[in-house]
């Protein structure tokens, strides 16, 4: 017996290691550092069939970083300008003449293409030469380690890329490491990869907040990429050195030394997402930043012509005499609306239904990309770094009934309160981060070891942050540089205001699940709802706004973790005015129907070569 | 006996601390961070994770982990301040309905489980026979989530019987009781399908053993009919294995009903076991899975005791020489014994 199992084992030897032989495998981590190694990567890969064939929802391949239909600042003629527009016009000799088509019925019949646009035989080209130039044998292949997230959705597109890279440059290999998401966000770091899959979506109105990760030195700059000029270019747009069409222009200028001449990403898509919507919805359009929507702007289409005759039953449910309603889906429970330490997107969407910032987003069809919220008014510094806000006087805090909390009214020290608690160590607010991105002076207080300090000292430390009560409705906020997309994260739940005596009354229970009446009010709407079936956001009539505001009652059915199917289902019963088409099956068996909507999103999903993390 | 009794739940406390000792290590090795927001940088998330004393040596942290649990306190989720006390605000609030639908279901599985197991062996080798036969192997071998899938299809979609998922009753919506209770008419037949099939199965085996046996033939001999004899002998005898296998069934069918609980939107227990894992909630997670051991824990030692009471062998083992670990090995082996008494028959 063991004598047969010894020439089983020399035997099973043998072939593993002929096998091995005439297949030599060479890392790809020094090659990956030769720009037209990356360069014909990039030129390899057949974006459109992924939007178009696998993915099938009307997202664009991108040759591009900041997204189509992203705002890129002010043009010449003083009004904002579509980034991707101005890009064309400044190095369309670098774009391609052809163009992607694009989902019929969109404004535009072509999707901008842009930088290293997909060409075979080019990459080739690319390839051999660089295979020549690093000495590669024939019979050597290159493997390439790519590192992902294990979320189901995305193997599809992992796989796309793997085959079309193999496919496209012969003797390359790529090596997709799948990790769960936490831990991609652990290894990214550390460099241990030679291609990394990633995705940024805006954090404010304006293109640094994608640019500025691969400026030098950035906490997620995990390619360790770095170039003076476009340093430069960042850094003094970000202090406000340019202004108007030259900043736009700087922008564009950064954009292209990233793409095409270092060719540090490889842009892949920008994600849409297709729906089903009533038709009689208005105004019910996605914000590029921040939260979803903004209720404040939607309505019901209430003429007759609007509705078609077996339509009678929805809208006599929808438009209730005096009341009009909004019914969706809510895949998630709301996990906390505490605005200074939640941190996921079904809260802060909540949040900015019922509570108000000193901005709000503005309408999206609208040309201004934000409006005054809490703020009536505010007026900058010379040196741009510190800005007074003089607040409404006339907005009540709103109790989960619908009436006045204590004859009170929003003050700068309801912003003072909550801005502190944001930077807090002691309540170790995870998106503290947010006020170094804004550059709020005295930010550092968030990250401080105070274990050995006393709450008096503490609370001394926190009364430097920069932002100050210099009248009952008079705010002043101090930055360490000027930078004006401040104004528009001003719309962002993290800096809303959150009333001291209310909050002190209640301590930790401020804002947890489920209890409505641990909360005030100030936006549109209060929840007068909320349970495990779901919440219900009623309009306030103590709103300032109330006369923009025209839904009277958004009710939300709770439906955790639904199936696409069922969520579709839900919309053909009635049960909700709005849903996604989450599968390439739904949108092809409901895509022709009347009441398909196409979302844009301007979530830019990239790889990123490594390319001095080493 | 007394002693016994005590041994037991002496065993418990050191299998519960073993339970959570291992599951604690198991997750601080598990890779990530409970601050999963692609938005921090790697030093703002490594500042965050010190505040919560998540970058301190393993034995600190299961050292404040274990002094806190000693004072019943199992901690929240961490990232965000959904919940303060994982116990009283989530498992409390929730298990009612995932208990009641399993129980409901439960009950259906025994019922028509031991009824036509023991139809099944009274006729054996009939047409009926043979369907609880095919049926049986069906309901073992086919996931719930297969049947779930195929009643929804049916009764809610085609023919548009039964509600497509759970809700609760809530005016505001425009859901009533009514709606509340169909909901749960699928959820509840799909989770039976299990029970139902391994009841049958198990009681037409013990059913069959028993008729084959001496005292049956005696009963027989002595001339009393046949209803008293497959009632007052026959079914009462092999009732008594098929009850210890109901027990572990039970905590399975809370424990494991997250994928029903998924598909027809129960606001149950188990849907977030997952949800926790995934987003690295160490103490959420630790103090559900505490849960699920402390039942199982529980419902051994019932039927041990039961077995006790039953059988005096039993009891005499638990004073020979044997060990703490011993006892430990042997109650394990035990419990793997129950388990598979659930599972597998063999036929």
């Amino acid at each position: 017996m063991k004598k047969v199992l010894s020439i089983l084992f020399v035997l099973t030897l043998a072939i593993l290691l002929a096998g091995c032989k005439g297949d030599k495998e060479i890392s790809g981590s020094g090659m990956i550092q030769d720009v037209n190694v990356r360069r014909a990567i990039s030129m390899a890969i057949d974006k459109a069939y992924y939007t178009d064939t696998i993915l099938a929802n009307e997202s664009y391949p991108a040759d591009y970083y900041i997204p189509y239909n992203f705002y890129g600042g002010i043009g010449d003629n003083g009004e904002g300008v579509d980034f991707r527009v101005r890009a064309e016009q400044v190095f369309g000799d670098f774009l391609p003449f052809t163009k992607y088509d694009m989902p019929a019925g969109s404004a535009e019949s072509q999707s901008p293409s842009g930088y290293n646009h997909y060409n075979i035989e080019e990459a080739k080209q690319l390839w051999e030469d660089s295979r020549k130039r690093f000495g590669i044998e024939k019979d050597e292949t290159v493997v390439f380690k790519m590192l992902v997230h294990n979320t189901a959705s995305w193997t599809s597109l992992y796989d796309h890329v793997k085959a079309e890279i193999e496919k496209n440059l012969t003797g390359t290999k790529i090596k997709i490491i799948s990790v769960t998401f936490g831990e991609k966000l652990d290894k990214a770091p550390t460099g241990d990869f030679d291609i990394l899959f990633s995705g940024w979506g805006p954090d404010y109105m304006d293109p640094i907040t994608y640019l500025d990760l691969f400026v030098t030195g950035n906490g997620h700059n995990n390619i360790h990429y770095s170039n003076p000029e476009y340093d430069y270019l960042i850094n003094q747009a970000k202090i406000g050195a340019f202004q108007g069409q030259e900043r736009l222009d700087a922008y564009v200028r950064a954009e292209k030394i990233l793409l095409q001449d270092d060719v540090a990403l490889l842009p892949i898509f920008q994600s849409n997402s297709v729906g089903l919507r009533r038709t009689q919805l208005q105004n019910f359009y996605t914000q590029s930043v921040g939260p979803d929507y903004i209720l404040k702007w939607v309505s019901w289409d209430t003429t007759d012509d609007a509705w078609a005759a077996k339509e009678a039953d929805l809208k006599a449910a929808r438009i209730d005499g005096d009341e009009t309603v909004l019914k969706l889906l809510e895949t998630s429970k709301i996990p906390d609306m505490a605005s200074f330490t939640t941190t996921d997107q079904v809260s802060f969407y909540n949040l900015a239904q019922i509570n108000e910032g000193l901005m709000v987003a503005g309408n999206p069809q609208s040309n201004e990309q934000y409006l005054p919220g809490m703020a009536e008014s505010y007026t900058v510094s010379e040196d741009g770094k510190v800005y007074t806000f003089t607040l409404r006087e006339d907005q009540p805090w709103v109790k989960s009934d619908g009436t006045q909390y204590n004859n009170e009214v929003v003050t700068a020290e309801d912003f003072v309160f909550a801005w502190r608690k944001l930077a807090d160590p002691r309540v170790a607010s995870e998106y503290s981060y947010l006020l170094e991105t804004i550059g709020v002076k005295g930010w550092e207080i968030a990250y401080e070891d105070v274990t050995d300090m006393t709450d008096a000292e503490i609370d001394t430390e926190l009364a430097k942050l920069g932002v100050e009560a210099t009248g009952e409705f008079e705010l002043t906020v101090t930055l360490n540089t000027a930078a004006d997309y401040f104004l528009g994260m001003m719309s962002f739940p993290s800096f809303y205001p959150v009333n001291e005596a209310f909050y002190t009354s209640l301590g930790e229970d401020y804002g947890k699940t489920l209890t409505p009446e641990n909360l005030l009010y100030n936006g549109a709407y209060y929840l007068s709802n909320w349970d495990n079936n779901g919440h219900t956001l009623q309009k306030s009539d103590l709103y300032w706004d109330k006369d923009t505001v025209s839904i009277d009652k958004v009710i939300y059915e709770l439906v955790e973790s639904a199936e696409p199917e069922v969520q579709v289902q839900m919309y053909l019963d009635g049960d909700i005015d709005s849903v996604i088409l989450r599968t390439g099956a739904l949108v092809e068996t409901y895509g022709a129907r009347s009441d398909v909507r196409t979302t844009g999103s301007t979530t830019a999903w990239y790889l990123e070569f490594n390319i001095n993390n080493h | 006996m007394l002693r016994y009794v005590w041994n037991r739940i002496l065993m418990i406390f050191v299998t519960l601390f073993l339970i959570l000792t291992i599951n604690f290590l198991l997750l601080y090795l598990m890779p990530g961070s409970p601050f999963q927001n692609p938005r921090l940088t790697p030093s703002q998330r490594e500042r965050i994770e010190d505040k919560y004393g998540l970058n301190d040596p393993v034995l600190v942290q299961y050292g404040r982990y274990m002094y806190k649990v000693s004072k019943l306190d199992f901690g929240g989720t961490i990232a965000t301040n959904t919940y303060d006390d994982i116990f009283e605000e989530y498992i409390i609030d929730r298990l009612p309905l995932t208990a009641k639908i399993g129980g409901i279901a439960l009950i259906i599985g025994t019922v028509i489980g031991i009824t036509f197991g023991a139809l099944a062996a009274i006729r054996r080798n009939s047409w009926l026979d043979n369907s609880v036969t095919v049926l049986g192997v069906i309901g073992v071998s086919i996931p719930s989530f297969v049947f779930a899938a195929i009643l929804q299809e049916v009764f809610a979609i085609n023919l548009d019987w039964l509600p497509l998922f759970y809700r609760e009753a809530n005016p505001d919506i425009g859901h009533s009781l009514k709606d509340q209770n169909l909901g749960m008419i699928m959820p509840i037949i799909a989770l039976s399908v299990l029970p139902i099939a391994s009841i049958m199965r198990y009681m037409r085996t013990e059913l069959v053993e028993v008729f084959s046996s001496d005292y049956i033939l005696l009963a027989q001999a002595k001339g009393l009919s046949k209803p008293a004899v497959i009632f007052k002998h026959a079914i009462r005898n092999a009732l008594i294995p098929v009850i210890t296998i109901i027990g572990p069934m039970a905590i399975n069918l809370i424990a494991g009903s997250l994928v029903i609980e998924r598909f027809f939107n129960i606001p149950g227990l188990s849907n977030s076991l997952v949800t926790f894992t995934l987003a690295k909630e160490t103490y959420a997670t630790l103090a559900i899975n505490f849960f699920y051991s402390f039942m199982y824990v529980t419902v051994i030692l019932i039927v041990d005791i039961l077995y006790g009471v039953i059988d005096p062998r039993i009891r005499l083992a638990s004073n020979s020489k044997l060990g703490l670990i011993g006892k430990l090995i042997k109650s394990i082996k035990r419990k793997f014994q129950s388990d598979n008494a659930g599972g597998e028959v063999n036929e």
